[in-house]
C-alpha cells in the first residue's frame, strides 16, 4: 500500500515560524505588514504553501491589496479568496433545504463551528473557509433527523445502517451526511473529547439568533463559541491548525464585551479542558499579543495543576492504567499514547498517527488484520480485542479496542542535589517514561513530540525548588534552529531554542510551578511531571548521509533538582562565565561568556528568588550591553511579570539602568520574574561581522536588587 | 421582453464585488459568472430600474465610441443575463430607483472609450470546486484554468 507523504510530516500543535508570520500579517499592525510579507514571501514558496496557511490567504489578500497593492501574487490570492467565497455560498445554498426540513419537523438545531463564526467576520463569507456545515441537535432527535435527511437524498458517510447510528450515539459525537459535493456534520456532542450527558446544556441554554442567506438560524453565544473554537483548534495535527487563532481574535474583537468569562472558566474546568484552554490563551498572549483577562488565564493554569493532581497521582499509586483511560485525562492519555507509537509506525513505513492509521487501515484492508495486530502487540505492549462490526456497519468494517495490560508506573525518587544522568549508566531512563529513546552513552533523545519525565521529589514540598538541565538538540543541515516547550505539571515554563551554537548542549533551569509550592504533600507527594513538547522532529536519514531513521528532537544529558538559589538585596549577580548568574537564567539566553550572557531570541527571561519576601516595590539595577553594530541603538522592553508593566529604553552602549518592580503580593512573595523583549535581534553573520548565527540583542553583565525603602 | 425593466433573480442569484471584478453566482445551477467593468456598470443600471433603451442611452452618453456598437453590446449582454437566469424581466414598480437620475458626466469631462461588456461563464461547479487555486490556475487566479492543466 503506498503511503501518502503527508502522513510522514511531524505532527504539530502550534504554528511554525512562517505560519506565525502569516498570522501576524492578518492580525498585526498595518505598518508591519510590508516587512512581514516580504519576510514570509522570501522564506515560503507560495506554490508549496501548507493547507492551514492557504486558509488564511483571503484575509492576507484583504490586508495586502491596500498596503502592498503592487504585489504580483495578488491576482492569485484574490482567486483563492473568490473560490472560498463561492464554495461557502454553494455550501449554504445546498444545505438550507436540509435545515428547512428539520425546521418543518420541529427538530431544534443550531449552526456551530465555522457557520457559527461567520457573524464575527461581518459582511464577508469568503474570509472564513469551511468544509462542511456543522450543526448541533439534541441526541434524542438524531434518528428522526437522519431519517428525514436520508429521505431528502442525503447519505451517511461512511454508509451506516440504523443500528450503527443507534450504537454510535453512545460512542461518537457526530455523523456526516453528504449529498453531491455538500456535507453536513450532525453533532449531538460539540466536542469528540466530551460525550457526557449534560455536555451541551449551556450551549443550548445561551444560544443566540443569527441570519444566514436571509434565513433565521441559531448559533452558540460568544462565550461558548470561543470555548469550542479554541478546543477544536488547540490539538496535535499533521500541520498545526491556524484558523482557530484568527477565529479567536475576530471573536474577541467583535464580541469580547459579551463574553462571560466566569462561564467560560466553568466550561473549561467542568469539562476538563483547562489545560487546553490555558495553552491556547497563553499562545495568543505571548505570540500574538491577543489578551484574555489575566485572572482567567491564572485560574486556568492553577486549575491545570490541580487537575493534574487528581488524574495522575491516584492512578499511579492505586489503579491500573486502564482506569486512567476512563478518567478526565483520557484525551491526554490518548494523545501521548499516539505520539509514543508514532516512531514505530514510521519505521514500519505506516502512517504517522496510529489512530489515523487504524482508521485508515480498517477502511481499506479489513481482511488481513494480523500484521497490524502483531505490530501493535509487539511495539506497544498492548492487548487487542477485535470487535467485529459486521452486523452494525456492514462487512467492510471492523473496529478494535486497544487496552494496555494492567501496569503500574513507579515514579522514581529524586533527592535535591542529586544529578540524574540520562546515559546508559544513569538512572534517567527510569524517569523517561514516554517518548524517549534508549539511553546512549552520553544522553537520551526525545523521539516524540510529547516526551515525558516523571519523578517524585524527596524533599519538603513547601520548599521552593529549581530544576536544571543540560540539553541539546538534533539540528540537521540547513535548519537554523529548533525549539521545544517545557511544561512542568501541565504549566508551560519555558521555550528552549537551539541554534547551531547551542545544539551540542546548554544548561537551563526553571523553578517548579508556584502552584505546587503551596500544595499539600498528600495531594501530589511532590510528583513532578515534565513534558518536553518538541515543535518539530527531524530524521537524520532524511537530511544527511545517515542510516538513523528515528525522528529526533531534544537530547538530554543530565538533570539536577535543588532548592532555589536565593539572592540578597544589594548583592550583585555576575552574569559572566565565572559568575553565578546562570542559575537565574530562564529561556532566551546563550551560555554565559567571559563578558556576560547574550540574549539569543526576541524574548529572554530571568527568575530571581529573594532570601526573604519583599515590600510593594523593589528596584532592579541592570548593567547591559546592546548588540548594536555600526552605532545603531537597540530598543529593549523590560516586562515585570508581576504586573505586566513595561519599560522601554534604547541602548547604544554599555549602560547601567534602574527599573522599579511593583509587587502586588507585598510581604508574601519572594519571586521576581523579568522578561526582556528585543526589538531587532540580529546575528553577527547577518551584519557581516563573523560566522556567529545567533540573533543577539543585549548582553547582561551584572544585576543587583535594591530596596528603595 | 427587452423593453421591460429588470431585477436580479433573487434569492437564486447572488453577487459580490472583488475589487474591479463582479462575481455573480446562480445558486440554482451552480454556475459562476464574472463581469468586467463595463458589464458591471450595465448590471448596476438594470438593478436600478433601467430599461434596455435607457441603459444603452446612459452608456452612449458616458462613453465614447460607435453608438450602434454600444447599443448592440448592451442588448447582447442583457440577453445573456436573461438567458442565464441572472435577471428577470418585470413590470416597473415604484420601488425601483429612477435610473434617469443617475449622474451623467458633463461634456467637459473626458469620457472613457467604450469597451465591450464581458460575461464569463463557468458551469461545472464540481470541477471548479476541485480546481486547485494555487497550481491549476493562470496568473489571473481562480477560476481561470492554466492552459496546460488537466
Amino acid at each position: 500500500m503506498p503511503i501518502d507523504s503527508q502522513y510522514l510530516k511531524t505532527p504539530s500543535c502550534w504554528p511554525d515560524e512562517d505560519q506565525l508570520r502569516l498570522l501576524k500579517i492578518v492580525l498585526g499592525r498595518d505598518e508591519d505588514v510590508p516587512s512581514r510579507w516580504h519576510d514570509w514571501k522570501t522564506r515560503v514558496d507560495f506554490d508549496a504553501i501548507d493547507y492551514p496557511s492557504l486558509q488564511l490567504i483571503p484575509q492576507v489578500y484583504r490586508r495586502l491589496k491596500t498596503i502592498v497593492p503592487h504585489e504580483p501574487l495578488l491576482p492569485k490570492m484574490r482567486g483563492i479568496y473568490k473560490k472560498m467565497w463561492f464554495a461557502n455560498q454553494m455550501l449554504f445554498n445546498n444545505t438550507i433545504p436540509a435545515m428547512e426540513t428539520l425546521n418543518a419537523n420541529g427538530i431544534d438545531w443550531m449552526a456551530i463551528k465555522g457557520v457559527g463564526m461567520l457573524r464575527y467576520y461581518p459582511g464577508d463569507v469568503g474570509l472564513r473557509p469551511m468544509h462542511d456545515f456543522d450543526i448541533l441537535i439534541n441526541k434524542h432527535d438524531l434518528e428522526q433527523a437522519v431519517d428525514l435527511l436520508i429521505a431528502d437524498g442525503w447519505r451517511a458517510t461512511p454508509p451506516l445502517g440504523r443500528n450503527a447510528i443507534r450504537l454510535g450515539t453512545h460512542s461518537e459525537h457526530a455523523l456526516s451526511l453528504a449529498r453531491t459535493t455538500t456535507c453536513i456534520d450532525i453533532h449531538w456532542h460539540s466536542l469528540h473529547q466530551d460525550l457526557s450527558a449534560d455536555s451541551e446544556s449551556d450551549i443550548w441554554k445561551y444560544r443566540q439568533p443569527d441570519r444566514l442567506i436571509d434565513r433565521n438560524i441559531e448559533v452558540p453565544a460568544p462565550t461558548e463559541q470561543l470555548f469550542l473554537m479554541c478546543i477544536h483548534g488547540v490539538r496535535w495535527e499533521d500541520t498545526a491548525k491556524l484558523l482557530w487563532v484568527v477565529d479567536a481574535a475576530m471573536l474577541l474583537e467583535q464580541a469580547g464585551d459579551e463574553i462571560d468569562w466566569d462561564r467560560l472558566l466553568d466550561h473549561a474546568v467542568r469539562r476538563h479542558f483547562a489545560c487546553v484552554l490555558a495553552s491556547g490563551f497563553t499562545f495568543l498572549r505571548d505570540d500574538l499579543d491577543i489578551h484574555t483577562p489575566a485572572y482567567v488565564l491564572n485560574r486556568l493554569q492553577t486549575r491545570r495543576a490541580m487537575t493534574f493532581d487528581s488524574f495522575i497521582s491516584e492512578p499511579l499509586e492505586h489503579l491500573e492504567l486502564e482506569a486512567l483511560s476512563r478518567h478526565p485525562g483520557v484525551r491526554t492519555r490518548s494523545q501521548r499514547f499516539a505520539s509514543d507509537a508514532m516512531r514505530h509506525w514510521r519505521s514500519a513505513g505506516l502512517p504517522s498517527n496510529p489512530w489515523q492509521a487504524l482508521k485508515h487501515w480498517v477502511m481499506i484492508t479489513p481482511d488481513d488484520p494480523k500484521p497490524i495486530e502483531a505490530g501493535l502487540r509487539a511495539l506497544l505492549r498492548i492487548s487487542i480485542k477485535w470487535w467485529p462490526l459486521k452486523h452494525a456497519l456492514g462487512s467492510r468494517y471492523q473496529g478494535l479496542f486497544l487496552r494496555r495490560p494492567p501496569t503500574f508506573i513507579k515514579a522514581p525518587l529524586v533527592r535535591p542535589g542529586e544529578v540524574v544522568h540520562f546515559t546508559k549508566t544513569g538512572i534517567g531512563s527510569e524517569l523517561a517514561i514516554e517518548g524517549w529513546s534508549a539511553a546512549e552513552p552520553d544522553f537520551t533523545w526525545s523521539e516524540s513530540c510529547h516526551a515525558r519525565l516523571l519523578f517524585k521529589l524527596e524533599d519538603d514540598p513547601l520548599a521552593c525548588h529549581q530544576v536544571k538541565f543540560f540539553a541539546g538538540a538534533y539540528l540537521p543541515p540547513g535548519i537554523r534552529h529548533v525549539s521545544a516547550d517545557i511544561l512542568i505539571n501541565g504549566v508551560p515554563m519555558a521555550r528552549w531554542r537551539f541554534g547551531r551554537d547551542l545544539a551540542h548542549g546548554m544548561e537551563r533551569q526553571m523553578s517548579l510551578p508556584a502552584q505546587l509550592q503551596g500544595a499539600k504533600p498528600s495531594q501530589t507527594g511532590s510528583l513532578i511531571d515534565i513534558v518536553v513538547q518538541n515543535a518539530k522532529l527531524y530524521c537524520p536519514a532524511q537530511h544527511e548521509n545517515s542510516s538513523d531513521h528515528r525522528f529526533l528532537g531534544l537530547k538530554l544529558y543530565w538533570m539536577h533538582v535543588e532548592r532555589n538559589q536565593t539572592i540578597s538585596i544589594d548583592d550583585p549577580i555576575d552574569f559572566t562565565s565565572k559568575g553565578e548568574g546562570k542559575h537565574h537564567l530562564g529561556s532566551g539566553w546563550s551560555n554565559p561568556e567571559p563578558a556576560g550572557t547574550w540574549t539569543v531570541d526576541e524574548r529572554a527571561r530571568l527568575r530571581l528568588t529573594l532570601d526573604r519576601s519583599f515590600g510593594p516595590t523593589i528596584a532592579v539595577e541592570l548593567t547591559l550591553t546592546p548588540f548594536a553594530p555600526s552605532g545603531h541603538t537597540q530598543m529593549i522592553t523590560l516586562v515585570a511579570a508581576s504586573t505586566r508593566r513595561r519599560f522601554t529604553f534604547d541602548l547604544h552602549q554599555l549602560e547601567t539602568i534602574v527599573v522599579p518592580i511593583d509587587n502586588p503580593a507585598s510581604g508574601t512573595d519572594n519571586e521576581i520574574d523579568i522578561e526582556f523583549r528585543i526589538a531587532e535581534p540580529i546575528s553577527p553573520l547577518e551584519c557581516g561581522l563573523s560566522t556567529d548565527e545567533r540573533r543577539l540583542g543585549l548582553m547582561l553583565n551584572r544585576l543587583r536588587l535594591i530596596d528603595p525603602t | 421582453m427587452l423593453a421591460s425593466h429588470y431585477q436580479i433573480n433573487r434569492p437564486f442569484v447572488i453577487r459580490e464585488s472583488f475589487d474591479d471584478e463582479d462575481v455573480i453566482v446562480n445558486l440554482d445551477t451552480g454556475s459562476y459568472f464574472s463581469l468586467n467593468k463595463t458589464g458591471t456598470k450595465i448590471f448596476n443600471l438594470l438593478e436600478a430600474g433601467a430599461t434596455i433603451d435607457s441603459a444603452s442611452d446612459h452608456m452612449i452618453q458616458t462613453h465614447t465610441g460607435d453608438v450602434a456598437v454600444i447599443d448592440l453590446a448592451v442588448c447582447n449582454l442583457i440577453e445573456q443575463l436573461l438567458t442565464e437566469g441572472l435577471i428577470l424581466a418585470v413590470e416597473r414598480t415604484e420601488s425601483m430607483d429612477n435610473h434617469d437620475a443617475a449622474p451623467i458626466p458633463d461634456d467637459a469631462e473626458e469620457k472613457p472609450a467604450f469597451t465591450p461588456p464581458i460575461l464569463e461563464k463557468y458551469t461545472d461547479m464540481q470541477e471548479m470546486l476541485l480546481l486547485d487555486p494555487v497550481h491549476d490556475v493562470d496568473d489571473s487566479g481562480w477560476p481561470a484554468r492554466k492552459p496546460d492543466s488537466v
